[in-house]
């Protein structure tokens, strides 16, 4: 069965998109994208000396030819995260941002004021954003009349690795907004968790800690690549119904000794 | 002789500059960064005409690993 992703116009070959933040070593990060072959790789920005320590990283993401999503991590307010969204357009030459205004230092909650208030401007600008969000069906729903064509509401805080916090919101937002692109953004923490968030019905996934704070990250993301490869299968082919009681899965009829120990 | 703020880091430079002979006097040169003079963007294209004045706060960034 042919399973064609598009996102803003774009073919992405897969629906698993990796942070490239935290690895052990660039040399990891390298093997890492190699074994997850993400749709999307995330990129940011940091402020550079003259020395430019940062030109080897970026290096090794251009030479995969896979399409970036910079972000606007580390932003507090819609007027950063809109001047770092500019900056990152003009460096990176994409109109993609991934919309990151923080709310709370402990959760890394997003700002839902600031976000829409970023999301509308940039918006404005022609940039097609992907608002990383809470699970607020409320807060989605203004974001769609917005314009945004994507949301990425959490599964869970970045970086704690729990997995999908509150299933009954994602679905909702699932059931709500049939034709928008969804996409789990942050909280993951094993290849089941991606693979959960594909069977809800979820068009993409995004993590970057549960691979690069792993063990051995290449391992991982191969891990998850599979992972969102056997969700989407799942979503696709139509689960069965869960049921109490069992059902022979092994025909009965004309088996030997069938309902002998009865009579 | 005025004080501006580069990527936070006090500079004292002679007279006002503008955003490209500030990158250059810095040592930026060719490399890939973006720029922002008092929380605003600055185009690459407004390097020549943007002028940065005393007390000014600058942000020069490139790419780095992000999630």
């Amino acid at each position: 069965m042919e399973d064609i992703f598009k996102i803003g116009g774009e073919q992405l070959s897969s629906r698993l998109f990796l942070g490239s933040a935290s690895y052990p070593s660039l040399s990891e990060l390298r093997k890492s994208i190699e074994a997850a072959q993400p749709g999307l790789i995330t990129v940011s920005l940091r402020r550079e000396s003259s020395a430019g320590k940062g030109q080897e990283f970026w290096d090794i993401i251009k030479g995969f030819d896979i399409p970036v999503l910079p972000n606007t991590a580390g932003c507090y307010n819609a007027r950063e995260a809109i001047t770092t969204a500019e900056m990152a357009r003009e460096i990176f030459e994409t109109n993609r941002i991934k919309l990151e205004v923080i709310g709370d230092d402990y959760t890394l909650q997003p700002d839902p004021y600031g976000l829409l208030e970023a999301t509308e401007e940039l918006l404005n600008k022609g940039f097609e954003v992907y608002p990383y969000m809470t699970d607020d069906l409320v807060l989605a729903q203004r974001l769609v009349d917005l314009g945004c064509d994507i949301l990425m509401p959490w599964g869970a805080p970045i970086g704690s690795g729990r997995g999908l916090n509150n299933i009954y919101a994602l679905k909702q937002l699932r059931a709500r907004f049939p034709d928008k692109t969804l996409v789990i953004d942050a909280g993951l923490g094993v290849p089941s968790h991606a693979a959960q968030a594909m069977e809800l019905g979820y068009d993409a996934v995004l993590l970057n800690t549960a691979v690069a704070k792993a063990g051995d990250p290449p391992l991982m993301a191969g891990g998850f690549a599979k992972g969102v490869e056997a969700g989407r299968a799942a979503y696709l082919s139509g689960a069965i119904a869960r049921q109490e009681h069992a059902t022979p899965s092994t025909p009965l009829l004309d088996k030997p000794f069938w309902h002998q120990a009865q009579k | 002789m005025i004080l501006i703020n580069i990527n936070g880091v006090q500079a004292e430079l002679d007279s006002s500059i503008s955003v490209s002979d500030l990158l250059i006097k810095q040592g930026y040169g060719d490399k890939l960064v973006a720029v922002a003079v008092g929380g605003s963007f600055v185009p690459k294209s407004l390097y020549d005409n943007t002028i940065i004045n005393n007390e000014d706060d600058v942000e020069i960034v490139a790419p780095m690993q992000g999630g």
